[in-house]
């Protein structure tokens, strides 16, 4: 942004500037309520946002001084005016002559002073505090009154408005955008060097509007459905506008602490004292923050008949407060950019920009920035902070040993004297005299451990052993007791403290390399630990407890051991895990007289061509579909004959990432180079696009059955039944179709024939695949019928739709279809890019040894993409493992269709299960542990 | 379909002959390009299914297929995109879009900031132990979330407490700030999820980038924080825009987290709640599930097909070169 600030016309960066003050101004009254609406809430702020904008462009372009400030003025003066007339009644002020004029001479003489003490033009500051203090007085300390003359009002609005675009018209015009020389800026140069040439080179940046023509679109979309929607979108436009508020709060606050984090060390390497006075009053701050914050210590601050004298005056004390935190927070974020990015006259912006920030979030979350956050919360860390920064101001000065250790001591023993005489009644320990001197020796003894085994003596470290071992022995062993001695509890806070800061001072005032060092290693940390808090807190410590919680009983009040496990295993949850019941059936099954003879086909096909050609066993087409498809039948015909949550989960992995990989090759192969490839694969790929609810309601509607009687609704069923109608009917068309049906497997037979004569294999074997099908297919057409039926126990053939997903156990199948639809996509993706990434040279060789496209694919595409299907495999493997959406919406279990993620939120969530909860989730982890290791084996070897 | 025969489909074969035999094999080598096609129709079907019936009125989709759209009855309509669009109706998904854009955009944005600096640590600054942890972080890649789902919810719902072992008392951590049932729960949940596959992808790609800019860098005397500020990140942009595209379609289309985390609070539902609610009641809402379907998906599909290049980019990033 900056940089493209800098790069642009001054116009133009002067009307962004503009517009972004009046973006922020507008804001602010609108969100406070205090102007008038325009028909639609926030319709302020673009009128603002243009105002601001015009009268940055307008002013950028005179260069005449007073011409710049009468227009500056003047413009201000008649925003100031409209403000003022749309003032809602509920805010106007009473005109308050005292209140007016203290405001504006405090102000004057406060902005003043500061301004001639920065170096700065004292006229030109002075305006800024009048209109301030204007502000304050008129509108801040003045009494509202609905009745009250609207006049004034006007005046009191316009007055500071002309003050304000006064002072930004006092400025001359290349003022905002000056740049001095920096070091940071030589990188500068050299970055956009590089983002040049790699934009030549390969048009890697993208270009701005890429994503804004996307971010534009969604935007009117957006509108678009307000629009259709009613007037009352207000409710959603105030929420959306919260949303964004609260991003930015939580970017820039957690960048503003990064960039400060980033700063402090740098300062370590700089000026080593203001380094270590801050770090310590950081530190202090926070300790004072934790204790506080556990209410240990004291009640700070006014009492309570204040803090209601503060409540009366209502909105003033948040905002105010914030927008000074707030502020100050900005200064240091301005002061980094002055640091790295050359632009120290964005300071001052910078830093108004996030006093205005604070001042919205006062105004809007009054309730909950009441006066109490800063009265109770806030007092005890500042004080601490100010006491431990001092401390650490002192010690970074301080070079001789001796004076550095008494500075220490009487440091500790001050703060310890403060903490101690300020505890809480309930947080006094009794006095223990066995575990205080047993810890004390024990924490003494530990801390010295390394170090004597080093052979380097008693260590200084055993002072801190020491005095942490004095913590437990006093404060954590013995029962806190409010009617202890408070001499006591202030000795036992006094002596550790003391220890600490000895500790502190033993240590010699670091040399430049030290400093360096301190630089260098705080900056990976810096740098990780946003990242690292964030995924430990989420992920890896709710994981670790998940464990925990899965050894308890459902309210997590007992260990109950491996029971937990035991009901998943035992089959003793509402829906079994393993249920072999009518497993014997497998035996019976016909997808096993399908399956055996298949792959015993693949086999003998490719050991008899294995033999013509020298390998042992030869994998190519003719061999490797039997094979397959042998698998995949007799797979099917177990997972359909033993039942259960973790079968099922294994006959999804089995199906969605076999088929979703195979088709995902087939489809990569067959499009790559033809074409229209772009749109086939576009179209293949778009169900990533879409949720997994979507998916689901969409292969709902494809899955529905009416009864037999009626039209049918969904496509399969329509489908299957009208093609049954079709085959058992005696029209023209039934023959015409039988006919064609015949003569088509007449043309693949004399294919095939003709082929093999001419000792051709290219084309045999998925002609034979199609001719089969296409066999059983006619069979049907012409016998029994192909659809719309269904055969009784009895034998009888009865009219009857599918119930796709009632139906067990095909009705998981189904349900499957769905992931293998959205992931294949993925696969597809994946695996062409690898395949044209198969050097040609190879192909190439290939085709001149006379090979053919069938032995290419299976002898040399095939293991030169192996490790990318490895990835395929693997990354799906995850995916299905945790399939649960597409459960949880069409069945939610029912009809065996159970899954091990839908069973733990329904056992976790629903039945409040605890414990059966989290021993499922252990169990699905444990699942992908494999893939797991698999994936940091692979990583192991990339890395090295 | 695992025949895959490959090659030009254009290609002529060498002795084809003329007449009927030359018919047939023509007809048969072309059977790839068909099949191509025929798994194009299959894949693209149910969702035009959906498509046309969105159009259509209640009676006339419970009692046809969309494929008898041009015989119906009083034709095709936007009354159910309208329903589903009034924010007074019942059926109404204008709160879930609001709430669905305020849980996808910080969801986003947050761990792009977080990610982009662990990956710069994790490939340029050296530091003990970097190897190992940055193995760890990604490893967690595959961890399915749900482990991690319940304490979570306690977290969000009590604040973190600890007791301290063999003491017997308990320091609170992080005090209660009410989350459950808010959208800061679930985006804040999608943030620390989505951080290990953001710092593999971020990771992959910087830790690539050409080692003496980052030297003579050095040798200017700009410190980490520069040096990540006004190359790295710039130079960046595009595999930063590859994990936006996929972190806004994960979140956006997320079901599992949002609907643990904003559980019976009906106000900070997302869309997939919303339309997965609408599934729920079988029948009575049955005609508007389409509208709605096509409404939670809009946004997706446009971003999807807009920025597919970014995204398809992405996804090579993060899987082949792992």
């Amino acid at each position: 942004m900056i940089e493209r600030l800098r790069g642009m016309e001054a116009r133009q960066s002067s009307a962004i500037l503009g517009g972004l003050g009046g973006l922020a101004l507008f804001l602010v009254l609108e969100v406070a309520e205090v102007l008038r609406t325009l028909g639609v809430r926030y319709l302020w702020v673009p009128v603002g946002i243009a105002i601001g904008a015009a009268l940055g462009w307008a002013l950028a372009g005179i260069a005449n001084p007073m011409l710049r400030r009468q227009v500056g003025a003047g413009a201000g003066g008649v925003v100031g005016l409209i403000v003022g007339a749309m003032v809602f009644r509920a805010y106007r002020p009473e005109f308050d002559a005292t209140g007016l004029l203290a405001g504006v001479v405090v102000g004057t003489l406060l902005f003043g002073t500061v301004g001639a003490m920065r170096g700065r033009s004292a006229v030109h500051s002075a305006i800024l505090g009048a209109a301030f203090g204007w502000v304050m007085g008129a509108f801040g300390l003045a009494d509202i009154n609905p009745l009250a003359n609207q006049l004034w009002a006007i005046v009191a609005a316009a007055v500071p408005g002309a003050l304000l675009g006064l002072w930004v018209a006092w400025r001359p015009m290349t003022d905002l955008l000056e740049v001095d020389g920096d070091p940071s800026l030589i990188v500068a140069d050299d970055a956009d060097e590089l983002l040049a040439a790699s934009a030549v080179s390969g048009g890697q940046t993208p270009r701005l509007w890429v994503f804004a023509a996307p971010a534009v679109a969604m935007l009117a979309a957006a509108l678009l459905i307000m629009a259709l929607g009613s007037a009352e979108a207000d409710n959603v436009i105030d929420k959306i506008v919260t949303t964004l508020i609260n991003v930015f709060i939580a970017v820039s606050a957690s960048a503003g602490l990064w960039v400060g984090a980033n700063l402090l060390f740098k300062q370590a390497s700089v000026n080593w004292q203001r380094f270590l006075a801050v770090a310590f009053g950081v530190s202090g701050f926070l300790l004072f923050f934790v204790l506080d914050g556990n209410r240990i210590l004291r009640v700070l601050g006014p009492r309570q008949a204040v803090a209601d004298g503060i409540d009366s005056l209502v909105n003033i004390w948040p905002p105010l407060t914030m927008a000074i935190v707030l502020g100050l927070f900005g200064l240091l974020v301005g002061k980094a950019f002055a640091v790295y990015q050359g632009t120290p006259a964005l300071m001052v912006p910078v830093a108004a920009g996030f006093a205005v920030l604070g001042l919205t979030i006062g105004l809007t979350r009054t309730d909950e920035v009441a006066g109490e956050f800063f009265t109770r919360i806030l007092w005890w860390p500042i004080i601490g902070g100010l006491l431990s920064a001092a401390f650490g101001w002192i010690l970074g000065a301080e070079s001789d040993a001796n004076r550095r250790r008494l500075i220490g001591l009487a440091g500790g023993i001050g703060l310890g004297a403060l903490i101690g005489s300020s505890t809480f009644r309930a947080f006094r320990p009794q006095f223990e005299i066995v575990p205080l001197i047993v810890y004390t020796a024990i924490g003494a003894i530990i801390f010295s451990i390394p170090s004597i085994m080093r052979g380097r003596g008693l260590p200084k470290t055993a002072i801190l052993g020491a005095a942490l071992g004095w913590l437990v022995g006093a404060f954590g062993v013995p029962a806190f007791d409010p009617r202890a001695s408070q001499l006591w509890a202030i000795v036992a806070t006094i002596v550790p403290a003391a220890l600490i800061g000895l500790w502190i001072g033993w240590r010699p005032l670091a040399d430049l390399p030290g400093r360096t060092k301190v630089d260098e290693r705080a900056r990976s940390w810096i740098f990780l630990a946003p990242a690292l808090s964030f995924i430990l807190i989420t992920l890896v410590i709710p994981a670790i407890r998940t464990m925990l919680l899965s050894v308890k009983d459902a309210r997590s009040e007992a260990y109950v051991g491996l029971g937990n496990y035991g009901q998943i295993f035992g089959n003793e949850l509402n829906e079994e895990s393993f249920d072999f019941e009518g497993f014997s059936n497998v035996l019976t099954s016909r997808l096993t007289f399908i399956g055996v003879p298949l792959l015993l086909l693949g086999a003998i096909v490719g050991v008899l061509l294995g033999r013509r050609n020298g390998y042992g066993y030869q994998v190519s087409g003719v061999s490797a579909t039997p094979v397959g498809l042998g698998i995949v039948a007799l797979a099917f015909a177990i997972f359909t004959t033993a039942r259960g949550t973790i079968i099922n989960n294994l006959w999804w992995v089995f199906t969605v990432t076999l088929t979703s990989a195979c088709l995902g090759l087939a489809i990569a192969v067959l499009a790559d180079r033809g074409r229209f490839e772009r749109v086939a694969k576009a179209i293949i790929f778009m169900p990533m696009a879409i949720s997994f609810v979507g998916a689901s309601i969409i292969w709902r509607a494809v899955y529905t059955a009416r009864d037999i009687s009626k039209p049918q609704t969904g496509v399969l069923n329509a489908l299957w039944v009208g093609l049954g109608r079709l085959s058992t009917g005696s029209g023209l068309p039934t023959l015409i179709i039988s006919v064609l049906l015949v003569a088509l497997l007449l043309a693949i037979a004399a294919f095939v024939v003709n082929n093999i004569r001419q000792g051709k294999s290219e084309g045999v074997a998925p002609a034979l695949t199609v001719g089969a099908l296409l066999g059983w297919f006619t069979y049907r057409f012409i016998g029994s019928g192909v659809g719309g039926f269904e055969f009784r126990s009895t034998g009888e053939q009865v009219p009857n739709t599918i119930f796709f997903v009632q139906e067990s156990p095909f009705n998981s199948f189904w349900l499957m279809v769905i992931l293998i639809w959205i992931q294949t996509g993925f696969a597809m993706v994946i695996l062409s890019a690898a395949i044209k990434a198969v050097p040609t040279e190879f192909l190439e060789a290939a085709r001149v040894d006379g090979a053919t496209e069938s032995q290419i694919f299976w002898r040399i595409t095939l293991p030169q993409i192996f490790p990318t299907l490895g990835v395929v495999v693997t990354t799906t493997i995850v995916v299905v493992m945790k399939v649960f959406d597409i459960v949880k919406v069409i069945t939610n279990g029912q009809f065996e269709t159970q899954v091990l993620a839908n069973q733990m939120f329904s056992e976790a969530f629903s039945f409040r299960d605890r414990g059966v909860g989290s021993a499922l989730a252990i169990v699905l982890f444990l699942s992908v542990l494999p893939v797991m290791f698999y994936n940091i084996r692979q990583m192991q070897k990339a890395q090295a | 379909m695992t025949t895959a025969l490959k090659g030009p489909p254009n290609q002529t074969p060498d002795n084809s002959g003329g007449g009927i035999g030359g018919a047939i094999y023509r007809v048969l080598t072309a059977i790839p390009t068909g099949a191509l096609w025929g798994i194009v129709v299959i894949w693209s079907i149910p969702t035009l299914g959906l498509a046309v019936n969105s159009f259509r009125s209640r009676d006339n989709q419970r009692n046809s297929g969309w494929w008898n759209t041009l015989s119906d009855e009083g034709g095709t309509n936007l009354d159910n995109y309208r329903e589903v669009l009034t924010s007074d109706s019942t059926n109404s998904l204008i709160d879930s879009l609001a709430n669905s854009f305020a849980i996808s955009i910080p969801a986003t944005i947050i761990p792009i900031a977080v990610a982009c600096f662990a990956a710069y640590a994790f490939a340029w600054i050296d530091f003990r132990g970097r190897q190992w942890l940055f193995i760890a972080t990604v490893s967690l890649l595959a961890v399915p979330l749900q482990v991690a789902l319940i304490p979570l919810l306690q977290l969000y719902s009590g604040g973190a407490h600890l007791t301290i072992p063999l003491l017997d008392k308990t320091v609170t951590l992080i005090p209660d700030f009410g989350l459950v049932g808010t959208s800061a729960a679930v985006w804040l949940t999608h943030t620390g999820f989505g951080l290990p596959f953001a710092i593999f992808l971020l990771h992959n790609y910087i830790s690539g980038l050409p080692k003496d800019v980052f030297e003579s860098a050095r040798i200017d005397g700009a410190d980490h924080f520069t040096i990540f500020w006004r190359l790295v990140f710039p130079l960046s942009i595009p595999v930063i825009a590859a994990f936006a595209i996929f972190q806004f379609l994960w979140t956006w289309n997320d079901f599992l987290i949002a609907n643990t985390m904003t559980g019976a609070n009906a106000e900070a539902q997302p869309t997939t709640i919303a339309i997965a609610n609408l599934a729920g009641d079988y029948g009575r809402n049955e005609h508007l599930l389409s509208a709605g379907a096509f409404v939670q998906a809009f946004f997706p599909l446009v971003v999807f097909f807009s920025l597919q290049r970014f995204f398809v980019r992405g996804l090579l990033a993060g899987s082949v070169k792992g």
